[in-house]
């Protein structure tokens, strides 16, 4: 029985082609990205572009050169924050974001750099979009927004957010996303993203990246080799190369090509995961933390007990069911405070898609009798 | 190197994989190589063509916004 429900830490288990990806290229392949041009580094040089081609298709752009790796999406948030903010300004999030984008920015906020607030919020986080406008001002340079909350699930609508403010940069935190929910980078006139490998795309950890429409509103982060302009002593303007000095994570991107190659079919329904979440809004002795909208709503929630922490409860699944979900405030004490569980914070359940409707209908079961 | 063989020079390795890739799809026959010492590059990889198929390849590197540098006889 998988009775890991923390896949919004990292998802486990991975399709066993990621391991054998991994394993072919240090036992077998070998190879570096570029650097010259025998047939070892050009086989593991094509396997690299042929992941940042499936991950444009992943997130719906036909511009995959402007997708650069990092080591993961807060590196990947910190490069792009600090670079459209160097000239200062005013930013605007919504009220569920993760400490990723909230530390950079209230970083450049004590340094004088820049002012941030939040955008309003209905209570389950979603920006009402109508209020937007109030809230931009003449100098406002960014609007960066956590697609999907890794608190309580729910997704916000990133074309509905990018229709109001027009030309401002829209920066959008896709790290539970994608993988799980639908990401149209071009259609909803993303301007920016940031993207982790091994939640929802099902790769390894050590991989993640970012789109970047504007590149040259950014400034790199690193500087080093990229085996292209080699004679220069700056980096290259051009993207990829720009933001990726030094050897990327080569194994970990065969891993991540071949998850995005083996993508497993759910091995439960929607209605599976809503008959779930209804069973557990039953117990009275719950506040479940979900999105409003069912439409709305990733493959993750918490819940808040009258009289048992997260911890305690967390520790109960774990002990008398062997359940392993995660309790605390998952990096995300803006989005507590929203939902009012500051500073306690919550007991979360995070979804595969390999979990059967057996294994959530044993969850359920034990969500009810330690809640009782 | 054949007085029918051409190289063109790419910007960065992607565009060099990307060239590749159209010239094996449209059955064009291409290597990959190391950029010749002559020549300064963008990246350290080239593609070696046929002469015959160079106007083609340009034509897509070209039409695909790629900065190209087409040498002829090396």
């Amino acid at each position: 029985m998988n009775l890991y429900f923390d896949n919004c830490a990292t998802s486990f288990p991975k399709p066993s082609a990621v391991s054998e990806a991994m394993s072919r290229h240090l036992n077998d392949t070998g190879g570096t990205y570029g650097r010259s041009a025998y047939p070892r580094i050009l086989q593991s040089t094509r396997l690299v572009e042929e992941c940042r081609d499936q991950l444009a298709a992943m997130m719906g752009t036909s511009e995959a050169g402007k997708i650069i790796f990092t080591a993961n999406a807060t590196t990947a948030l910190n490069l792009m924050i600090q670079g459209i903010c160097k000239k200062g300004g005013h930013v605007l999030t919504s009220a569920m974001e993760h400490n990723a984008v909230a530390r950079p920015l209230e970083h450049l906020r004590k340094t004088g750099q820049i002012e941030w607030e939040q955008m309003e919020s209905a209570p389950d986080g979603r920006i009402l979009t109508e209020k937007i406008a109030a809230k931009i001002r003449p100098n406002t340079i960014l609007i960066a927004v956590c697609h999907m909350s890794n608190v309580n699930g729910m997704a916000q609508s990133p074309r509905d957010i990018k229709n109001v403010i027009g030309e401002i940069p829209l920066l959008v935190d896709a790290s539970q996303s994608l993988g799980q929910h639908p990401v149209e980078v071009d259609d909803w006139g993303i301007d920016f993203l940031a993207f982790t490998g091994h939640k929802s795309l099902l790769g390894p950890t050590g991989t993640g990246g970012a789109f970047m429409r504007y590149p040259e509103m950014v400034e790199p982060l690193l500087y080093g080799g990229t085996g292209s302009g080699s004679d220069s002593l700056t980096m290259p303007l051009f993207t990829p190369d720009r933001f990726e000095a030094g050897t990327p994570n080569i194994t970990g991107i065969h891993g991540l090509n071949a998850a995005l190659m083996n993508r497993p079919a759910a091995m439960h329904s929607r209605d599976d995961f809503a008959a779930l979440l209804n069973e557990v809004k039953t117990n009275s002795n719950y506040e479940v933390r979900c999105a409003d909208n069912f439409t709305n709503q990733g493959k993750l929630f918490s819940v808040v007990h009258q009289s048992l922490s997260g911890s305690e409860l967390a520790q109960r699944f774990y002990g008398e069911y062997g359940i392993e979900c995660r309790a605390g405030l998952h990096c995300a004490p803006l989005a507590h405070r929203h939902l009012g569980s500051f500073p306690n914070g919550d007991c979360r359940f995070s979804l595969s898609p390999y979990h059967t409707p057996e294994e959530l209908n044993y969850l359920a079961k034990a969500i009810h009798d330690v809640g009782k | 190197m054949s007085e029918n063989r051409e190289i063109f020079l790419f910007q960065n390795i992607r565009q060099v994989i990307l060239a590749e890739r159209w010239c094996v799809d449209n059955k064009l026959e291409v290597k990959v190589i190391p950029v010749p010492r002559p020549y300064s590059s963008e990246c350290g990889m080239c593609l070696e063509t046929n002469k015959s198929d160079g106007d083609l390849l340009e034509m897509y590197t070209n039409g695909n916004g790629m900065q190209t540098k087409r040498i002829s006889n090396h």
